[in-house]
């Protein structure tokens, strides 16, 4: 298992990843000392910031941290998969001992690994955030996004989780062009929203009424994170069950 | 082990103390000299304070990478003289991820047990109302600090892979479990002094500072490193250790939301002895885990 974790890593060129994140980090880092503070002032119609950093770290930390969260497992897949069917490493596993489950469950584990790499990144760049925020509106509204952290995690985890059988089983040529439709289908969903869709929720978007509506639901933000990681382990779990178990039969039927 | 191996593992232990104290302690001493403090001024730790507390606990792992580059020991992820990141959970070794997982809970409970018990006094009912908005809140703490704990780990880890998948295997190897633990521990304790010295763990206004609190370091690191390194031992692996390390750092008590500070008076109310209070119960596990240990592991050269 450890060979194939750290071929899987070779394969998606892991160093220039890490690089990558270290620079980002050591860019934030950076950027939150040039500008410390940082704070967002109220308006009628919600918030408005008026410095620079407070514009910045507002779209930048939530950018950073959806990048690692959603972009980086979904890139992997792809890479992973694509590149072990252009070196025929999944016909050269079948022919090993340890068989197919263990190269289905290597890439489970790397994906689970790429998670939590992302999670922890995510909490580097939450601390350097706070190092130089002093006390404002603009750090309650991190602090919120700081406790959603392990439900992003989760989210990540389930949608790889989601993805994996399609890309192990189809093959990643067509497992890109389900993925394709599906999105395509949800932007087209969202477009229609758009034109067609009430959008007041979108005027009347106020963040200071949603760190205060964290701050009155702790409890249930609390169940939340403990819930979303137990169901999201769980639901992964079946996935690569499930992912062995059509496999399997389709090993049966290509033997039968 | 021979007179040549003794000595590429001294060599090699040396390496890397050295490594990960330079760069640690002169992030640390940097951050005290540019008068950065570790709390401001509600008594919370500063966001700076809490900055450069994570950086120093990823300086063990940096120093344990950079060392095998040096000692050309290979960066291997799992296996004997590995960076220990494997994970088995076969042949009842979960129990030691569980261990990982709930111990901390156990001991950490006790202990607020201990000083109601030293002190009723300082119970009280309604202290919870200053931490949290309502009592479920603490009820579910220990929950909150478990799931943290397994994913907020990287702090830890960072610790664990210096101190347990390093430093201890080569510790062990050369002066046995108990011997090892013990040495390694007090290594340990002494990397945190210029922490403790900012504040850490104790604050600064306590009887006795700072020499109180480098002594409190060193015991706690000494007792824990032993738990720590027994599940590393018993899994082969650093993940239980970073986990329980996570853990305990969250400090996982229902209890502690009923202890009123401001009604702990006489000697406990100096923060190094309610410290060793709170860990007594963590002691007594560690001395049996050495005695079964010893048991098991007369010496290094049976072992072998």
């Amino acid at each position: 298992m450890g060979g194939m974790l750290y071929k899987d890593f070779t394969a998606v060129k892991g160093k220039r990843i890490l690089i990558i994140l270290s620079a980002a980090t050591l860019v934030f880092l950076i950027l939150r000392f040039a500008f410390p503070g940082s704070d967002l002032s109220e308006t009628a119609k919600g918030t408005a910031s008026f410095e620079f950093s407070g514009d910045f770290f507002l779209w930048a930390l939530p950018l950073l941290e959806a990048t690692v969260f959603f972009g980086l497992p979904s890139v992997l897949i792809k890479g992973l998969i694509a590149q072990d069917e252009k070196n025929k490493i999944m016909a050269f596993t079948k022919s090993l001992p340890f068989g197919k489950s263990s190269y289905i469950a290597s890439k489970y584990v790397f994906l689970g690994v790429t998670v939590y790499a992302a999670l922890s990144v995510s909490i580097i760049w939450c601390e350097i955030y706070f190092s130089r925020s002093g006390d404002n509106g603009f750090s309650d509204i991190v602090e919120t996004l700081r406790s959603f952290l392990i439900i992003l995690a989760s989210a990540s985890l389930l949608i790889s989780g989601i993805e994996l059988p399609f890309f192990l089983s189809l093959g990643s040529r067509r497992a890109v062009g389900v993925k394709t439709a599906v999105l395509e289908l949800l932007f087209l969903f969202v477009i229609g929203w758009f034109f067609f869709g009430n959008l007041d929720v979108f005027e009347n978007l106020d963040i200071f009424k949603l760190t205060e509506w964290a701050q009155n639901h702790e409890f249930e933000i609390n169940i939340m994170v403990v819930l979303c990681p137990v169901i999201a382990l769980t639901l992964y779990f079946l996935s690569y069950k499930l992912t062995c178990l059509i496999n399997r039969n389709r090993e049966a039927d290509i033997d039968g | 082990m021979d007179n040549n191996q003794r000595k590429a593992e001294i060599k090699s232990l040396l390496i890397y103390l050295g490594i990960t104290f330079a760069v640690s302690w002169a992030m640390f001493f940097l951050f005290l000299i540019s008068g950065n403090r570790l709390f401001d001024e509600s008594g919370g730790m500063s966001g700076v304070g809490n900055l450069i507390c994570t950086f120093g606990m990823l300086c063990p792992a940096a120093g344990a990478i950079i060392t095998r580059s040096i000692t050309k020991e290979g960066h291997s992820l799992s296996g004997e003289n590995s960076l220990m990141l494997g994970i088995d959970l076969k042949n009842g070794k979960i129990v030691f991820y569980l261990i990982a997982v709930f111990l901390p809970w156990i001991y950490t409970e006790l202990g607020n047990l201990l000083k109601i018990i030293i002190q009723p006094g300082c119970f009280d009912r309604e202290f919870f109302k200053t931490a949290v908005s309502d009592i479920r809140g603490a009820y579910m703490f220990p929950l909150m600090a478990f799931v943290s704990g397994v994913f907020f780990s990287i702090g830890g880890l960072g610790e664990e892979l210096g101190w347990r998948g390093y430093m201890m295997p080569k510790l062990t190897d050369l002066f046995g479990f108990t011997k090892s633990a013990i040495i390694g521990g007090i290594i340990w304790g002494i990397w945190h002094w210029p922490l403790t010295y900012a504040g850490h763990n104790f604050g600064t206004d306590y009887k006795g500072y700072p020499w109180a609190g480098f002594a409190g370091m060193v015991f706690l690191c000494v007792i824990m490193g032993i738990m720590l390194s027994f599940v590393t031992l018993k899994t082969g692996s650093v993940w239980p250790a970073a986990i329980m390390h996570a853990v305990n750092n969250a400090s996982p008590s229902i209890l502690q939301f009923f202890i009123n500070p401001e009604k702990v008076k006489g000697m406990m109310s100096n923060s190094a002895v309610s410290f060793f209070i709170h860990f007594i119960p963590l002691m007594i596990i560690s001395v049996f885990v050495c005695i079964a240990q010893n048991r098991k592991i007369k010496s290094p050269k049976k072992r072998k």
